[in-house]
Protein backbone atom coordinates (compact mmCIF):
# COMPACT_ATOMS: atom_id res chain seq x y z
CA UNK A 1 0.00 0.00 0.00
CA UNK A 2 1.38 3.34 -0.85
CA UNK A 3 0.32 7.04 0.05
CA UNK A 4 1.77 9.11 -2.27
CA UNK A 5 1.12 13.34 -1.69
CA UNK A 6 2.10 13.94 -4.89
CA UNK A 7 2.94 12.07 -7.84
CA UNK A 8 2.94 11.19 -11.42
CA UNK A 9 2.49 7.78 -13.03
CA UNK A 10 3.15 7.80 -16.71
CA UNK A 11 2.94 4.93 -19.04
CA UNK A 12 5.06 5.92 -22.20
CA UNK A 13 3.14 3.73 -24.26
CA UNK A 14 -0.42 1.30 -23.35
CA UNK A 15 0.30 -1.36 -25.34
CA UNK A 16 -2.24 -3.74 -26.99
CA UNK A 17 -5.02 -0.77 -28.40
CA UNK A 18 -5.23 0.15 -31.72
CA UNK A 19 -3.74 3.54 -32.60
CA UNK A 20 -2.21 6.12 -30.46
CA UNK A 21 -3.78 7.95 -27.61
CA UNK A 22 -2.92 8.63 -23.91
CA UNK A 23 -4.41 8.60 -20.66
CA UNK A 24 -4.53 11.31 -17.77
CA UNK A 25 -5.69 10.57 -14.10
CA UNK A 26 -5.37 13.41 -12.01
CA UNK A 27 -5.56 12.89 -8.27
CA UNK A 28 -6.14 15.35 -5.56
CA UNK A 29 -5.51 13.75 -2.37
CA UNK A 30 -8.16 10.65 -2.16
CA UNK A 31 -10.38 12.31 -4.57
CA UNK A 32 -9.88 11.83 -8.65
CA UNK A 33 -10.38 14.79 -10.02
CA UNK A 34 -9.97 14.52 -13.73
CA UNK A 35 -9.58 11.92 -16.02
CA UNK A 36 -8.90 12.33 -19.72
CA UNK A 37 -8.43 10.03 -22.97
CA UNK A 38 -6.32 12.70 -24.85
CA UNK A 39 -6.24 10.92 -28.69
CA UNK A 40 -3.87 13.04 -30.29
CA UNK A 41 -3.90 11.16 -33.27
CA UNK A 42 -4.17 13.62 -35.81
CA UNK A 43 -7.13 14.78 -37.48
CA UNK A 44 -7.86 12.47 -40.77
CA UNK A 45 -10.66 14.51 -42.47
CA UNK A 46 -12.21 11.81 -43.79
CA UNK A 47 -15.48 13.27 -44.14
CA UNK A 48 -14.11 16.49 -45.75
CA UNK A 49 -11.93 14.68 -48.63
CA UNK A 50 -15.18 12.85 -49.49
CA UNK A 51 -16.86 15.71 -50.32
CA UNK A 52 -16.88 16.04 -54.38
CA UNK A 53 -16.37 11.93 -55.08
CA UNK A 54 -18.94 10.06 -56.83
CA UNK A 55 -21.06 8.28 -54.97
CA UNK A 56 -19.74 4.97 -55.91
CA UNK A 57 -16.39 6.18 -53.99
CA UNK A 58 -16.84 6.09 -50.32
CA UNK A 59 -16.92 2.37 -49.22
CA UNK A 60 -13.74 1.73 -50.94
CA UNK A 61 -12.50 5.18 -49.24
CA UNK A 62 -13.64 4.91 -45.83
CA UNK A 63 -12.74 1.04 -45.79
CA UNK A 64 -9.29 2.65 -44.96
CA UNK A 65 -9.94 4.57 -41.97
CA UNK A 66 -9.29 1.13 -40.15
CA UNK A 67 -7.22 -2.15 -41.24
CA UNK A 68 -8.94 -4.13 -38.56
CA UNK A 69 -12.78 -3.41 -39.25
CA UNK A 70 -13.08 -2.38 -43.18
CA UNK A 71 -15.91 -4.23 -44.03
CA UNK A 72 -18.07 -2.21 -41.32
CA UNK A 73 -17.32 0.96 -43.18
CA UNK A 74 -17.99 -0.38 -46.49
CA UNK A 75 -21.00 -1.92 -45.19
CA UNK A 76 -22.78 1.26 -43.50
CA UNK A 77 -20.99 3.83 -46.42
CA UNK A 78 -23.47 1.05 -49.12
CA UNK A 79 -26.25 1.36 -46.71
CA UNK A 80 -26.58 4.63 -46.21
CA UNK A 81 -25.75 5.73 -50.40
CA UNK A 82 -28.31 2.62 -51.29
CA UNK A 83 -30.22 4.55 -48.75
CA UNK A 84 -30.24 8.13 -50.63
CA UNK A 85 -30.57 6.45 -53.99
CA UNK A 86 -33.58 4.00 -53.04
CA UNK A 87 -31.93 0.75 -53.42
CA UNK A 88 -33.19 -2.40 -51.80
CA UNK A 89 -30.40 -4.78 -51.56
CA UNK A 90 -31.90 -8.45 -50.45
CA UNK A 91 -31.90 -12.32 -50.79
CA UNK A 92 -28.45 -13.42 -51.15
CA UNK A 93 -26.79 -10.31 -51.64
CA UNK A 94 -28.12 -9.30 -48.52
CA UNK A 95 -26.66 -12.88 -47.36
CA UNK A 96 -23.45 -12.21 -48.51
CA UNK A 97 -23.18 -8.74 -47.22
CA UNK A 98 -24.17 -10.45 -43.84
CA UNK A 99 -21.75 -13.41 -43.97
CA UNK A 100 -19.00 -10.81 -45.15
CA UNK A 101 -19.45 -8.94 -41.82
CA UNK A 102 -19.66 -12.07 -40.09
CA UNK A 103 -15.56 -12.81 -41.44
CA UNK A 104 -14.86 -9.56 -40.16
CA UNK A 105 -16.69 -9.87 -36.69
CA UNK A 106 -14.60 -13.63 -36.71
CA UNK A 107 -11.15 -12.00 -37.16
CA UNK A 108 -11.41 -8.73 -35.31
CA UNK A 109 -13.11 -10.00 -31.87
CA UNK A 110 -10.19 -13.00 -32.23
CA UNK A 111 -7.38 -10.70 -32.38
CA UNK A 112 -8.73 -8.81 -29.69
CA UNK A 113 -9.15 -11.91 -27.67
CA UNK A 114 -6.38 -13.69 -28.20
CA UNK A 115 -3.49 -10.69 -28.69
CA UNK A 116 -4.30 -8.12 -27.14
CA UNK A 117 -7.29 -9.02 -23.82
CA UNK A 118 -6.58 -12.71 -22.80
CA UNK A 119 -3.01 -11.76 -21.58
CA UNK A 120 -4.25 -9.24 -19.16
CA UNK A 121 -6.00 -12.41 -17.18
CA UNK A 122 -3.25 -14.72 -17.45
CA UNK A 123 -0.96 -12.72 -16.09
CA UNK A 124 1.40 -11.95 -18.96
CA UNK A 125 2.63 -8.54 -20.18
CA UNK A 126 2.09 -9.74 -24.04
CA UNK A 127 0.83 -12.79 -26.27
CA UNK A 128 4.75 -14.09 -26.71
CA UNK A 129 4.78 -14.84 -22.88
CA UNK A 130 1.57 -16.33 -23.35
CA UNK A 131 2.18 -18.18 -26.33
CA UNK A 132 5.33 -19.76 -24.21
CA UNK A 133 2.80 -20.89 -21.53
CA UNK A 134 -0.38 -21.08 -22.95
CA UNK A 135 1.00 -22.43 -26.64
CA UNK A 136 -1.90 -24.10 -27.79
CA UNK A 137 -4.61 -21.26 -27.24
CA UNK A 138 -2.64 -19.04 -28.64
CA UNK A 139 -2.64 -21.56 -31.56
CA UNK A 140 -6.23 -21.61 -31.83
CA UNK A 141 -6.54 -18.41 -31.63
CA UNK A 142 -4.91 -17.90 -34.84
CA UNK A 143 -6.27 -20.78 -37.13
CA UNK A 144 -9.63 -19.33 -36.15
CA UNK A 145 -8.55 -15.47 -36.90
CA UNK A 146 -7.13 -17.10 -40.18
CA UNK A 147 -10.40 -18.85 -41.36
CA UNK A 148 -12.15 -15.27 -40.75
CA UNK A 149 -9.29 -13.57 -42.99
CA UNK A 150 -9.54 -16.78 -45.61
CA UNK A 151 -13.30 -15.70 -45.93
CA UNK A 152 -13.20 -12.22 -46.03
CA UNK A 153 -10.46 -12.96 -48.77
CA UNK A 154 -12.82 -15.44 -50.83
CA UNK A 155 -15.61 -12.93 -50.90
CA UNK A 156 -14.09 -9.66 -50.97
CA UNK A 157 -10.46 -10.09 -52.91
CA UNK A 158 -8.10 -9.81 -49.67
CA UNK A 159 -8.68 -9.96 -46.02
CA UNK A 160 -7.41 -6.02 -45.14
CA UNK A 161 -9.40 -3.01 -47.19
CA UNK A 162 -11.23 -5.73 -49.31
CA UNK A 163 -12.03 -4.66 -52.74
CA UNK A 164 -14.97 -6.35 -53.94
CA UNK A 165 -17.80 -4.69 -52.18
CA UNK A 166 -19.65 -1.63 -53.99
CA UNK A 167 -22.81 0.41 -53.83
CA UNK A 168 -25.98 -2.26 -54.27
CA UNK A 169 -23.75 -5.51 -53.75
CA UNK A 170 -20.34 -7.01 -55.20
CA UNK A 171 -18.18 -6.79 -58.09
CA UNK A 172 -18.47 -10.30 -58.50
CA UNK A 173 -20.39 -13.35 -56.54
CA UNK A 174 -18.58 -16.36 -55.50
CA UNK A 175 -19.89 -19.65 -56.41
CA UNK A 176 -21.70 -21.97 -54.11
CA UNK A 177 -18.74 -24.52 -54.44
CA UNK A 178 -16.22 -22.41 -53.73
CA UNK A 179 -17.95 -21.19 -50.33
CA UNK A 180 -18.58 -24.78 -49.33
CA UNK A 181 -15.18 -25.08 -49.68
CA UNK A 182 -14.87 -23.40 -46.74
CA UNK A 183 -17.29 -24.57 -44.53
CA UNK A 184 -14.93 -27.67 -43.14
CA UNK A 185 -12.73 -24.91 -41.77
CA UNK A 186 -15.61 -22.86 -40.16
CA UNK A 187 -17.24 -25.71 -38.49
CA UNK A 188 -13.36 -26.38 -37.04
CA UNK A 189 -13.33 -22.63 -36.37
CA UNK A 190 -17.13 -22.77 -34.63
CA UNK A 191 -15.88 -25.58 -32.56
CA UNK A 192 -12.76 -24.13 -31.26
CA UNK A 193 -14.94 -20.58 -30.56
CA UNK A 194 -16.72 -22.59 -28.30
CA UNK A 195 -13.73 -24.14 -26.58
CA UNK A 196 -13.02 -20.14 -26.60
CA UNK A 197 -15.79 -19.48 -25.02
CA UNK A 198 -15.64 -21.83 -21.96
CA UNK A 199 -11.83 -21.00 -21.68
CA UNK A 200 -12.30 -17.07 -21.11
CA UNK A 201 -15.68 -17.96 -18.93
CA UNK A 202 -12.64 -19.18 -16.36
CA UNK A 203 -10.97 -16.00 -16.10
CA UNK A 204 -10.68 -13.92 -13.20
CA UNK A 205 -12.82 -10.60 -13.35
CA UNK A 206 -12.27 -7.60 -11.06
CA UNK A 207 -15.55 -6.70 -9.64
CA UNK A 208 -16.67 -3.41 -11.29
CA UNK A 209 -19.97 -2.70 -13.32
CA UNK A 210 -20.82 0.11 -15.71
CA UNK A 211 -24.05 1.98 -15.51
CA UNK A 212 -24.15 4.01 -19.04
CA UNK A 213 -26.93 3.76 -21.62
CA UNK A 214 -26.54 1.14 -23.60
CA UNK A 215 -27.08 1.82 -27.69
CA UNK A 216 -27.06 -0.47 -30.04
CA UNK A 217 -29.06 -1.87 -33.34
CA UNK A 218 -31.87 -4.03 -33.17
CA UNK A 219 -33.19 -6.31 -35.91
CA UNK A 220 -36.16 -8.24 -34.33
CA UNK A 221 -35.49 -11.98 -34.92
CA UNK A 222 -31.71 -12.07 -35.36
CA UNK A 223 -28.67 -10.55 -33.50
CA UNK A 224 -28.10 -7.13 -35.62
CA UNK A 225 -25.38 -7.02 -37.55
CA UNK A 226 -25.42 -5.23 -40.75
CA UNK A 227 -28.98 -3.36 -40.48
CA UNK A 228 -31.04 -2.56 -37.45
CA UNK A 229 -32.82 -0.01 -35.38
CA UNK A 230 -30.56 2.01 -32.84
CA UNK A 231 -32.00 1.42 -29.21
CA UNK A 232 -31.07 1.63 -25.88
CA UNK A 233 -31.92 -0.10 -22.80
CA UNK A 234 -33.69 2.58 -21.07
CA UNK A 235 -36.40 2.57 -23.66
CA UNK A 236 -35.06 5.20 -26.45
CA UNK A 237 -35.88 3.71 -30.19
CA UNK A 238 -35.00 6.06 -33.00
CA UNK A 239 -34.73 5.18 -36.84
CA UNK A 240 -31.52 5.92 -37.91
CA UNK A 241 -32.35 8.76 -40.07
CA UNK A 242 -32.93 10.28 -36.65
CA UNK A 243 -29.64 10.06 -35.43
CA UNK A 244 -27.93 13.21 -36.09
CA UNK A 245 -30.86 14.28 -33.67
CA UNK A 246 -29.98 12.53 -30.98
CA UNK A 247 -26.65 11.92 -31.01
CA UNK A 248 -24.59 15.00 -30.24
CA UNK A 249 -20.70 15.00 -31.06
CA UNK A 250 -18.80 17.73 -29.22
CA UNK A 251 -15.38 18.88 -29.46
CA UNK A 252 -12.94 18.67 -26.33
CA UNK A 253 -9.89 20.15 -25.91
CA UNK A 254 -7.76 17.38 -25.25
CA UNK A 255 -8.85 14.99 -27.84
CA UNK A 256 -8.61 15.21 -31.44
CA UNK A 257 -11.93 12.72 -31.67
CA UNK A 258 -15.33 14.42 -30.90
CA UNK A 259 -17.16 12.87 -27.97
CA UNK A 260 -20.86 11.50 -28.64
CA UNK A 261 -23.88 11.95 -26.22
CA UNK A 262 -27.35 11.39 -26.36
CA UNK A 263 -29.35 14.65 -26.30
CA UNK A 264 -31.02 15.27 -23.56
CA UNK A 265 -29.32 12.22 -22.00
CA UNK A 266 -25.79 12.53 -21.62
CA UNK A 267 -23.04 9.33 -22.29
CA UNK A 268 -23.74 6.61 -23.42
CA UNK A 269 -21.68 3.29 -24.57
CA UNK A 270 -21.63 1.18 -27.64
CA UNK A 271 -20.51 -1.98 -28.69
CA UNK A 272 -20.44 -5.87 -27.67
CA UNK A 273 -21.98 -5.11 -24.10
CA UNK A 274 -24.73 -3.15 -25.74
CA UNK A 275 -25.09 -5.90 -28.37
CA UNK A 276 -25.52 -8.14 -26.03
CA UNK A 277 -28.07 -6.95 -23.89
CA UNK A 278 -29.86 -5.70 -26.58
CA UNK A 279 -30.21 -8.78 -29.01
CA UNK A 280 -29.01 -11.90 -26.47
CA UNK A 281 -32.51 -13.47 -27.62
CA UNK A 282 -31.49 -13.85 -30.93
CA UNK A 283 -28.26 -15.61 -31.19
CA UNK A 284 -28.50 -19.01 -32.36
CA UNK A 285 -29.19 -21.77 -29.85
CA UNK A 286 -25.51 -22.78 -29.71
CA UNK A 287 -24.19 -19.47 -29.22
CA UNK A 288 -27.62 -18.78 -26.62
CA UNK A 289 -26.52 -22.15 -24.64
CA UNK A 290 -22.36 -21.24 -24.92
CA UNK A 291 -23.45 -17.78 -23.36
CA UNK A 292 -25.52 -19.21 -20.78
CA UNK A 293 -22.96 -21.47 -19.89
CA UNK A 294 -20.48 -18.91 -19.97
CA UNK A 295 -22.56 -16.79 -16.33
CA UNK A 296 -23.88 -14.73 -19.04
CA UNK A 297 -27.54 -13.44 -17.72
CA UNK A 298 -29.58 -10.78 -19.34
CA UNK A 299 -27.46 -8.06 -19.90
CA UNK A 300 -23.32 -7.60 -19.31
CA UNK A 301 -21.92 -4.35 -17.36
CA UNK A 302 -18.90 -5.54 -16.41
CA UNK A 303 -16.28 -4.21 -19.16
CA UNK A 304 -13.78 -6.55 -17.99
CA UNK A 305 -15.98 -9.57 -18.87
CA UNK A 306 -17.04 -7.78 -22.88
CA UNK A 307 -14.13 -10.68 -23.56
CA UNK A 308 -16.22 -13.54 -22.47
CA UNK A 309 -19.72 -11.59 -24.88
CA UNK A 310 -16.58 -11.22 -27.91
CA UNK A 311 -16.20 -15.02 -27.52
CA UNK A 312 -19.67 -15.46 -27.59
CA UNK A 313 -20.18 -13.20 -30.71
CA UNK A 314 -16.97 -15.36 -32.67
CA UNK A 315 -18.92 -18.32 -31.87
CA UNK A 316 -22.87 -16.83 -33.22
CA UNK A 317 -20.84 -15.46 -36.27
CA UNK A 318 -19.19 -18.69 -37.28
CA UNK A 319 -22.17 -20.31 -36.44
CA UNK A 320 -24.17 -18.02 -38.84
CA UNK A 321 -21.56 -18.14 -41.63
CA UNK A 322 -22.10 -21.76 -41.49
CA UNK A 323 -25.48 -21.15 -41.70
CA UNK A 324 -25.45 -18.42 -44.53
CA UNK A 325 -23.19 -20.69 -46.23
CA UNK A 326 -25.14 -23.99 -46.59
CA UNK A 327 -28.15 -21.85 -47.80
CA UNK A 328 -26.65 -20.03 -50.08
CA UNK A 329 -27.95 -19.63 -53.99
CA UNK A 330 -25.81 -17.43 -56.20
CA UNK A 331 -27.80 -14.21 -56.78
CA UNK A 332 -29.05 -13.46 -60.88
CA UNK A 333 -26.50 -10.60 -61.14
CA UNK A 334 -24.10 -9.77 -58.41
CA UNK A 335 -25.47 -6.15 -57.78
CA UNK A 336 -28.55 -4.58 -57.92
CA UNK A 337 -29.65 -1.71 -60.00
CA UNK A 338 -28.39 1.91 -58.88
CA UNK A 339 -29.32 4.55 -60.53
CA UNK A 340 -27.71 8.27 -59.21
CA UNK A 341 -30.06 10.71 -58.26
CA UNK A 342 -30.01 13.66 -55.35
CA UNK A 343 -30.72 12.98 -52.11
CA UNK A 344 -29.41 12.38 -48.48
CA UNK A 345 -29.24 8.99 -47.10
CA UNK A 346 -28.34 7.34 -43.46
CA UNK A 347 -26.27 4.09 -42.99
CA UNK A 348 -25.76 1.98 -39.49
CA UNK A 349 -24.24 -1.18 -38.80
CA UNK A 350 -22.51 -2.73 -35.48
CA UNK A 351 -18.88 -2.77 -36.04
CA UNK A 352 -16.77 -5.22 -34.31
CA UNK A 353 -16.51 -1.79 -31.86
CA UNK A 354 -20.22 -0.75 -31.86
CA UNK A 355 -22.43 1.22 -33.69
CA UNK A 356 -21.02 2.63 -37.01
CA UNK A 357 -23.27 5.38 -38.60
CA UNK A 358 -22.37 7.33 -42.21
CA UNK A 359 -24.57 10.21 -43.62
CA UNK A 360 -24.38 11.19 -47.38
CA UNK A 361 -25.75 13.88 -49.42
CA UNK A 362 -25.07 13.65 -53.02
CA UNK A 363 -25.72 15.83 -56.16
CA UNK A 364 -27.57 14.82 -58.84
CA UNK A 365 -25.12 13.14 -60.31
CA UNK A 366 -24.60 11.36 -57.31
CA UNK A 367 -21.46 13.35 -56.51
CA UNK A 368 -21.23 13.38 -52.55
CA UNK A 369 -22.29 16.97 -51.40
CA UNK A 370 -21.30 16.33 -47.84
CA UNK A 371 -20.93 13.30 -45.54
CA UNK A 372 -20.95 12.51 -42.02
CA UNK A 373 -19.09 9.91 -39.90
CA UNK A 374 -19.60 8.47 -36.50
CA UNK A 375 -17.46 5.26 -35.29
CA UNK A 376 -17.55 3.79 -32.14
CA UNK A 377 -15.00 4.70 -30.03
CA UNK A 378 -15.82 8.45 -30.07
CA UNK A 379 -19.18 7.97 -29.25
CA UNK A 380 -17.47 5.38 -26.41
CA UNK A 381 -14.99 8.63 -25.16
CA UNK A 382 -16.77 9.62 -22.58
CA UNK A 383 -18.08 6.48 -21.02
CA UNK A 384 -14.49 5.21 -20.64
CA UNK A 385 -13.50 8.39 -19.10
CA UNK A 386 -16.49 7.71 -16.64
CA UNK A 387 -15.64 4.33 -16.06
CA UNK A 388 -12.21 5.03 -15.46
CA UNK A 389 -12.89 7.80 -12.56
CA UNK A 390 -15.66 5.28 -11.25
CA UNK A 391 -12.83 2.63 -11.23
CA UNK A 392 -10.01 4.41 -9.93
CA UNK A 393 -11.79 6.04 -7.31
CA UNK A 394 -12.15 2.89 -4.73
CA UNK A 395 -8.52 1.89 -5.30
CA UNK A 396 -6.65 4.68 -4.86
CA UNK A 397 -4.78 2.85 -2.26
CA UNK A 398 -3.33 0.44 -4.72
CA UNK A 399 -0.08 1.33 -6.12
CA UNK A 400 1.29 3.36 -8.75
CA UNK A 401 2.33 0.12 -11.15
CA UNK A 402 -1.05 -1.98 -9.77
CA UNK A 403 -3.39 1.26 -10.51
CA UNK A 404 -1.78 2.29 -13.72
CA UNK A 405 -2.07 -1.81 -15.04
CA UNK A 406 -5.34 -2.54 -14.11
CA UNK A 407 -6.61 1.18 -15.57
CA UNK A 408 -4.79 -0.41 -18.72
CA UNK A 409 -6.62 -3.47 -18.46
CA UNK A 410 -9.80 -1.56 -18.52
CA UNK A 411 -9.32 0.52 -21.37
CA UNK A 412 -8.26 -2.57 -23.58
CA UNK A 413 -11.78 -4.01 -22.21
CA UNK A 414 -13.38 -1.60 -24.55
CA UNK A 415 -11.19 -2.90 -27.84
CA UNK A 416 -10.89 1.24 -28.37
CA UNK A 417 -9.85 1.79 -31.96
CA UNK A 418 -8.04 4.74 -31.95
CA UNK A 419 -7.54 5.50 -35.37
CA UNK A 420 -10.98 5.03 -36.09
CA UNK A 421 -11.82 7.94 -34.07
CA UNK A 422 -8.92 9.86 -35.53
CA UNK A 423 -3.48 7.13 -33.00
CA UNK A 424 -0.07 4.77 -29.53
CA UNK A 425 -1.82 5.21 -26.36
CA UNK A 426 0.12 6.73 -23.10
CA UNK A 427 -1.18 6.96 -19.72
CA UNK A 428 -0.37 9.03 -17.28
CA UNK A 429 -1.57 9.51 -13.40
CA UNK A 430 -0.79 12.29 -11.37
CA UNK A 431 -1.74 12.85 -8.10
CA UNK A 432 -1.67 16.15 -5.97
CA UNK A 433 -1.25 17.00 -2.64
CA UNK A 434 -4.74 17.07 -1.48
CA UNK B 1 5.48 -23.79 -49.59
CA UNK B 2 7.93 -21.38 -51.74
CA UNK B 3 11.99 -21.14 -50.90
CA UNK B 4 12.20 -17.96 -50.42
CA UNK B 5 9.83 -15.00 -49.59
CA UNK B 6 10.46 -11.03 -49.52
CA UNK B 7 7.95 -9.14 -47.18
CA UNK B 8 7.40 -5.29 -47.64
CA UNK B 9 6.09 -4.47 -44.63
CA UNK B 10 4.25 -0.98 -44.02
CA UNK B 11 1.52 1.65 -45.16
CA UNK B 12 2.52 3.75 -48.32
CA UNK B 13 0.08 6.02 -47.17
CA UNK B 14 1.88 7.25 -44.40
CA UNK B 15 5.38 8.51 -45.84
CA UNK B 16 8.35 6.77 -45.24
CA UNK B 17 6.64 3.81 -43.49
CA UNK B 18 6.32 2.92 -47.24
CA UNK B 19 9.88 2.01 -47.54
CA UNK B 20 9.21 -1.44 -47.45
CA UNK B 21 6.21 -1.89 -49.94
CA UNK B 22 8.48 0.49 -51.99
CA UNK B 23 11.14 -2.30 -51.92
CA UNK B 24 8.58 -4.93 -52.81
CA UNK B 25 7.63 -3.33 -56.01
CA UNK B 26 11.08 -2.77 -56.80
CA UNK B 27 12.44 -5.85 -56.65
CA UNK B 28 8.76 -6.75 -58.60
CA UNK B 29 9.81 -4.59 -61.16
CA UNK B 30 13.50 -6.46 -61.54
CA UNK B 31 11.57 -9.57 -61.99
CA UNK B 32 13.72 -11.76 -59.67
CA UNK B 33 12.67 -15.43 -60.34
CA UNK B 34 11.99 -17.71 -57.70
CA UNK B 35 10.57 -15.49 -55.43
CA UNK B 36 7.71 -14.80 -53.64
CA UNK B 37 7.35 -10.86 -52.75
CA UNK B 38 4.15 -9.84 -50.89
CA UNK B 39 3.22 -6.56 -49.33
CA UNK B 40 1.46 -6.45 -45.25
CA UNK B 41 0.52 -4.35 -42.95
CA UNK B 42 3.02 -5.84 -40.85
CA UNK B 43 0.04 -7.69 -38.74
CA UNK B 44 1.66 -10.42 -36.72
CA UNK B 45 -0.79 -13.60 -37.57
CA UNK B 46 -0.24 -12.29 -41.35
CA UNK B 47 3.59 -12.65 -40.91
CA UNK B 48 3.24 -15.83 -39.76
CA UNK B 49 1.59 -17.37 -41.95
CA UNK B 50 3.29 -15.18 -44.72
CA UNK B 51 6.96 -16.73 -43.71
CA UNK B 52 5.88 -19.81 -41.90
CA UNK B 53 7.31 -22.34 -43.49
CA UNK B 54 10.24 -20.66 -45.98
CA UNK B 55 13.71 -21.36 -45.64
CA UNK B 56 14.47 -17.74 -46.60
CA UNK B 57 12.25 -14.57 -45.43
CA UNK B 58 13.56 -11.32 -46.15
CA UNK B 59 11.28 -8.16 -44.52
CA UNK B 60 11.92 -4.52 -45.26
CA UNK B 61 10.44 -2.41 -42.74
CA UNK B 62 10.37 1.31 -41.24
CA UNK B 63 11.93 2.01 -37.51
CA UNK B 64 12.05 4.80 -35.73
CA UNK B 65 15.21 5.32 -33.58
CA UNK B 66 15.98 8.24 -31.57
CA UNK B 67 18.57 10.18 -32.24
CA UNK B 68 17.48 9.32 -36.38
CA UNK B 69 19.89 9.14 -38.95
CA UNK B 70 16.91 8.76 -41.60
CA UNK B 71 18.31 6.49 -43.94
CA UNK B 72 20.54 4.51 -42.26
CA UNK B 73 19.90 0.46 -42.94
CA UNK B 74 20.47 -1.69 -40.26
CA UNK B 75 20.26 -5.95 -41.09
CA UNK B 76 19.23 -8.24 -38.71
CA UNK B 77 19.68 -11.64 -39.24
CA UNK B 78 16.86 -13.31 -36.80
CA UNK B 79 17.65 -15.20 -34.30
CA UNK B 80 19.63 -12.02 -33.55
CA UNK B 81 16.76 -10.03 -31.63
CA UNK B 82 18.62 -7.03 -32.87
CA UNK B 83 18.82 -3.81 -29.92
CA UNK B 84 16.68 -4.04 -26.46
CA UNK B 85 13.22 -1.97 -27.32
CA UNK B 86 13.48 -2.12 -30.87
CA UNK B 87 10.71 -1.50 -32.33
CA UNK B 88 8.99 -1.31 -35.70
CA UNK B 89 6.72 2.04 -36.64
CA UNK B 90 3.56 -0.11 -36.61
CA UNK B 91 0.24 1.52 -35.68
CA UNK B 92 -0.72 -1.45 -34.43
CA UNK B 93 -0.93 -3.39 -30.70
CA UNK B 94 1.05 -6.41 -32.20
CA UNK B 95 4.04 -5.26 -33.69
CA UNK B 96 7.05 -6.79 -36.06
CA UNK B 97 9.23 -7.48 -33.09
CA UNK B 98 6.25 -9.13 -30.86
CA UNK B 99 5.56 -11.21 -34.62
CA UNK B 100 9.41 -12.59 -34.50
CA UNK B 101 9.26 -13.47 -30.91
CA UNK B 102 5.59 -14.80 -30.94
CA UNK B 103 6.46 -16.71 -34.80
CA UNK B 104 9.44 -18.17 -32.22
CA UNK B 105 7.58 -19.41 -29.49
CA UNK B 106 5.52 -21.54 -31.42
CA UNK B 107 8.49 -22.87 -33.88
CA UNK B 108 7.11 -20.75 -36.78
CA UNK B 109 10.17 -18.67 -38.26
CA UNK B 110 11.72 -19.47 -41.63
CA UNK B 111 14.83 -21.43 -41.76
CA UNK B 112 16.46 -18.07 -41.97
CA UNK B 113 14.75 -14.58 -40.92
CA UNK B 114 16.44 -11.41 -41.91
CA UNK B 115 14.96 -8.15 -41.34
CA UNK B 116 16.23 -4.73 -43.31
CA UNK B 117 15.29 -1.46 -40.89
CA UNK B 118 15.34 1.37 -42.51
CA UNK B 119 15.54 4.74 -40.03
CA UNK B 120 12.53 7.24 -40.81
CA UNK B 121 12.47 10.71 -41.13
CA UNK B 122 9.11 10.55 -40.74
CA UNK B 123 5.71 8.81 -40.55
CA UNK B 124 3.07 11.53 -41.55
CA UNK B 125 0.17 11.29 -44.05
CA UNK B 126 1.64 11.05 -47.85
CA UNK B 127 2.46 8.76 -50.37
CA UNK B 128 6.28 10.08 -51.23
CA UNK B 129 9.49 8.84 -49.50
CA UNK B 130 12.06 11.28 -48.04
CA UNK B 131 14.97 11.62 -49.99
CA UNK B 132 17.03 10.12 -48.23
CA UNK B 133 14.60 7.17 -47.25
CA UNK B 134 14.02 6.48 -50.91
CA UNK B 135 17.79 6.27 -51.80
CA UNK B 136 17.92 3.97 -48.99
CA UNK B 137 14.86 1.57 -50.31
CA UNK B 138 17.12 1.39 -53.44
CA UNK B 139 19.72 0.39 -51.81
CA UNK B 140 18.32 -2.45 -49.63
CA UNK B 141 16.46 -3.91 -53.04
CA UNK B 142 19.78 -4.25 -54.23
CA UNK B 143 21.21 -5.60 -50.87
CA UNK B 144 18.02 -7.97 -50.68
CA UNK B 145 18.42 -9.43 -54.22
CA UNK B 146 21.97 -10.78 -53.03
CA UNK B 147 20.73 -12.01 -50.08
CA UNK B 148 18.13 -13.79 -52.04
CA UNK B 149 20.24 -14.90 -54.12
CA UNK B 150 22.45 -17.02 -52.36
CA UNK B 151 22.75 -20.61 -51.76
CA UNK B 152 21.75 -22.40 -49.06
Amino acid sequence: VTHHSDRLLHVASLARVEGEGAMLVRVDGDRVTEVQLNIYEAPRFFEALLRGRAYTEPPDITSRICGICPVAYQTSACRAIENALGVTVDGPLADLRRLLYCAEWVESHTMHIYLLHAPDFLGCPDVVTMARDHRSMVERGLAIKKTGNDLIALLAGRPIHPVNVQIGGFYSAPTPESLREMLPRLRQARADALSTVEWVAGFDFPEFEQDHELLALVEPGTYAIESGTPTTDRGLSFPVRDFDRHVIEGQVPHSTALHGRLAGRGRYLTGPLARYTLNHQWLSPLAAEAARNAGLGERCDNPFRSIVVRAVEVLYALDEAVRLIEAYQPPPAPVAPVTPRAGTGYGATEAPRGLLYHRYELGADGTVVSARIVPPTAQNQAAIEEDLCRFVTPRLDLSDERLTYECEQMIRGYDPCISCSTHFLDLRIERGAG
Amino acid sequence: MSDAVLIGVGNPYRSDDGVGTTVARLLRERGVPQLRIVESFGEASELIDLWGGARLAVVVAAVRAHPARPGRVRRIAVPDPGPAGARAASTHGVDLGAAVALARALDRLPERLVLYAVEVAGVGYGQRLSPAVAAASVRVAAAAEVELARPR
